[in-house]
């Protein structure tokens, strides 16, 4: 069924005449086994078996009968669900005697004029078209009925006629195309490659001496009726191409002088074998092949079923569209899906690799460091050291600094330090603390008072002085700075202060800091 | 047509378990994949890291070798394993009958994690001692360091100094604040 569902191309050809029918395997554009079907119940038994073996295979109907009729007609320009149900109501209007029928829109016109005039109009010509008489292909639809086999679709012979033009080029200009069939003489006449009208005229042959002096007669007839018609200008020579599959035409172009307003022309047997691509052998086994090999290309606007056929054929298709699109999105996946678990096993094969050689590396790393005891003893004797040493920058001695700072003073003398502060160095210390980090914290910070004091502030500034000249020269790349002096002698300081009461001290506080980088 | 007609049922069930099935194919696949890259970025980093330990390992040796009298010192030193404040209090105690103080009270916080270096381990000590002059202090700072069992910093130390005379040969009450260090390593 999944298989079934990618081969959406794949179909039963039948072509039905009042003098028989016959059938083709349609398969990926190619056509297979063309064989003719006997009348009545042993063609339809024939059917049936093939229907049987060839099981969900839709089937297309092309039908060649005099039971036919075609009209021109204009309607509005609509589109989509709303020209359907415009055409179908005009159908059912025009042909309301025989369910088969179809609307086939003319795109082009060979009358500029009619042309501009629906354009400026808002019209469209479409060919209202059916098929008068079902009784042809009843008894065909019956057999797919039973075999619940699904029908393509039904279409008139004619409408070959148009994927006919377009293989051969003749999308130009008026033309009449004339074939010899089984019931009679095919007329069909397109305008810019669009279907107008056909007709098939049976010929009694025993009328005349030459068959080919009815078809002429019947070919003429036609021209009148084009003439009449207006289709056709009296001064226009009428294009006229004979299909002539099995090469037995040729004395009608004599019989179709330009005299007489004709312009004939010939498609040969190897024309059609070549552009059609048709085996010889096919053509051979029946001439039906011919318009079997068109049936596939023609119009789906020129289908004949009926609504409810319609309605079938679409949720056939939704079907077997849900099934494709299913089966297509599997299969996409197990390919994607294959390719990553490829990628994985590549990924994990490289991994094996490199755990490999991890595991040989730390073997040889264990040799080398069995002497020490092993990788793992070595690397915790490593942190002790390098925690030991981070600790080294930490250490510090302010007793000894105190020290110096007190012998420094005692050499200068009547310096008495009352009070010593020492710290960790500040780029060292573990604290983070803004302050400490902007180097603001002081090594040490000493606070003393001169004594005895003669309350001679100058020389007491002096000896303060000398204090820190000597303590820059004892602590090199310290910045030594004096926080408080005996008197703050600042211009932008106020002073007030008495002399006679009471004991004037001269008290003074130096810092020494850690040099700002 | 009706949109949902029985025939299609059994289609729509089979598009809607293939997208479902497939999805999860595709998700189980495709996090299979992702956990294979990862892997092999783990392994392959593992592999670059125990390449450069091998290649470094013999100067490592030769450090280890360099270092082996320092690491010596330390492990007697009391630094690694679990604080010992008991002996620290002790050390305390005998540099106050040493240097005969009047008094010397003291203060230990917690312990605490130092960011200095992975497993080390801080104790902050505070102290004051009276009388204490620059050179007495000097001794029990170098007191404790040689009978503590363990490491310590100095932090900070404050000396005030009172009385008449030079300074020099003045003493008064001493404040430090000492970091015990101690590390515990790893049990590997």
């Amino acid at each position: 069924m999944i298989v079934k569902a990618f081969t959406l191309n794949d179909r039963i050809l039948l072509y039905l005449s009042a003098a028989g029918a016959s059938f083709a395997l349609y398969h990926r554009g190619t056509l297979h086994e063309v064989h003719a079907l006997p009348s009545h119940e042993e063609g339809w038994e024939e059917f049936n078996a093939l229907l049987l073996k060839h099981a969900d295979k839709p089937v297309a109907i092309a039908v060649d009968t005099v039971d036919e009729v075609y009209r021109q007609d204009i309607l509005p320009r609509v589109h989509g669900a709303d020209r359907r149900e415009m055409t179908d109501r005009r159908l059912r209007q025009l042909i309301h005697h025989s369910a088969y029928r179809a609307a086939l829109r003319q795109k082009a016109l060979s009358d500029p004029v009619l042309q501009d005039q629906l354009k400026e109009r808002r019209q469209e010509r479409y060919l209202m078209m059916g098929l008068t008489n079902a009784e042809i292909v009843r008894p065909w639809l019956d057999i797919l009925h039973v075999r619940s086999a699904h029908l393509a679709g039904i279409w008139l012979l004619p409408a070959l006629a148009i994927p006919l033009a377009k293989q051969f080029r003749l999308g130009k200009g008026r033309l009449l195309l004339v074939s010899e069939q089984t019931g009679g003489l095919r007329l069909t006449y397109l305008e810019e490659g669009e279907l107008r009208f056909s007709r098939l005229a049976p010929v009694d042959s025993t009328q005349y001496e030459n068959p080919l002096e009815g078809y002429a007669e019947e070919i003429e007839r036609t021209r009148q009726s084009l003439l009449g018609q207006r289709l056709l200008a009296r001064s226009a020579p009428l294009r006229t191409l004979l299909l002539d599959p099995l090469n037995t035409l040729a004395q009608l172009h004599a019989l179709l002088p330009e005299s007489a307003g004709f312009q004939c022309e010939s498609i040969l047997r190897g024309q059609l074998l070549e552009t059609l691509k048709l085996p010889p052998t096919l053509l051979a086994e029946s001439s039906d092949a011919l318009y079997l090999k068109l049936l596939p290309d023609a119009p789906q606007s020129a289908n004949l079923m009926t609504r409810e056929q319609h309605g079938i054929t679409r949720l056939h298709w939704m079907k077997r569209g849900l099934i494709f699109i299913s089966s297509a999105w599997i299969t996409l996946i197990m390919l994607i899906s294959l390719l990553l678990w490829l990628d994985s096993w590549r990924l994990d094969h490289a991994a094996n690799q490199a755990r490999a050689a991890s595991q040989a590396n730390r073997e040889q790393e264990a040799h080398l460091m069995r002497s020490a005891g092993g990788a793992s003893r070595l690397n915790q004797r490593r942190q002790i050291v390098e925690a030991w040493h981070s600790i080294n920058a930490l250490e510090h001695d302010p007793a000894g600094l105190f020290e110096t700072v007190l012998n420094i003073s005692n050499q200068i003398g009547k310096l008495h330090i009352h009070r010593l502060d020492g710290s960790t160095y500040p780029q060292q210390n573990p604290d983070s603390s803004p302050e400490n980090q902007a180097g603001k914290v002081p090594l040490i910070r000493l606070a003393g008072e001169i004594l005895p004091f003669d309350n001679n502030f100058s020389a007491a500034h002096q000896r303060v002085q000398t204090l820190v000249a000597q303590l820059q020269t004892a602590f090199p790349g310290q910045s030594v700075s004096v926080t408080q002096w005996p008197l703050d002698a600042s211009v932008a300081s106020e002073l007030e202060g008495e002399f006679g009461h009471s004991q004037v001290t001269a008290r003074f506080q130096i810092e020494i800091k850690g040099a700002t980088p | 047509m009706k949109i949902m007609d029985p025939k299609l049922h059994r289609p729509i069930a089979l598009l809607i378990a293939s997208l479902l099935i497939g999805s999860l194919v595709f998700h189980y696949s495709l996090q299979a994949r992702l956990a294979t890259a990862a892997r092999l970025i783990s392994e392959e980093s593992i592999a670059a890291e125990v390449a450069r330990s091998v290649h470094e390992a013999p100067a490592r040796l030769m450090q280890d070798q360099a270092e082996s009298t320092l690491h010596k010192r330390i492990r007697n030193s009391g630094f690694i394993g679990a604080e010992d404040r008991a002996g620290w209090i002790t050390a305390l105690g005998e540099a106050r009958t040493l240097l005969n103080l009047n008094s010397l009270t003291w203060h230990l916080a917690p312990q605490t994690s130092s960011p200095l270096a992975p497993n080390l381990k801080l104790s902050k000590m505070s102290f004051s001692a009276t009388p204490l002059n620059p050179a007495s202090l000097s001794r029990l700072i170098a007191h404790l360091r040689a009978t503590a069992p363990g490491r310590f910093t100095i932090e900070s130390c404050s000396l005030i100094l009172e009385g008449e005379g030079t300074s020099l040969g003045k003493s008064g009450q001493a404040t430090c604040h000492l970091n015990w260090w101690t590390l515990t390593p790893n049990a590997n």
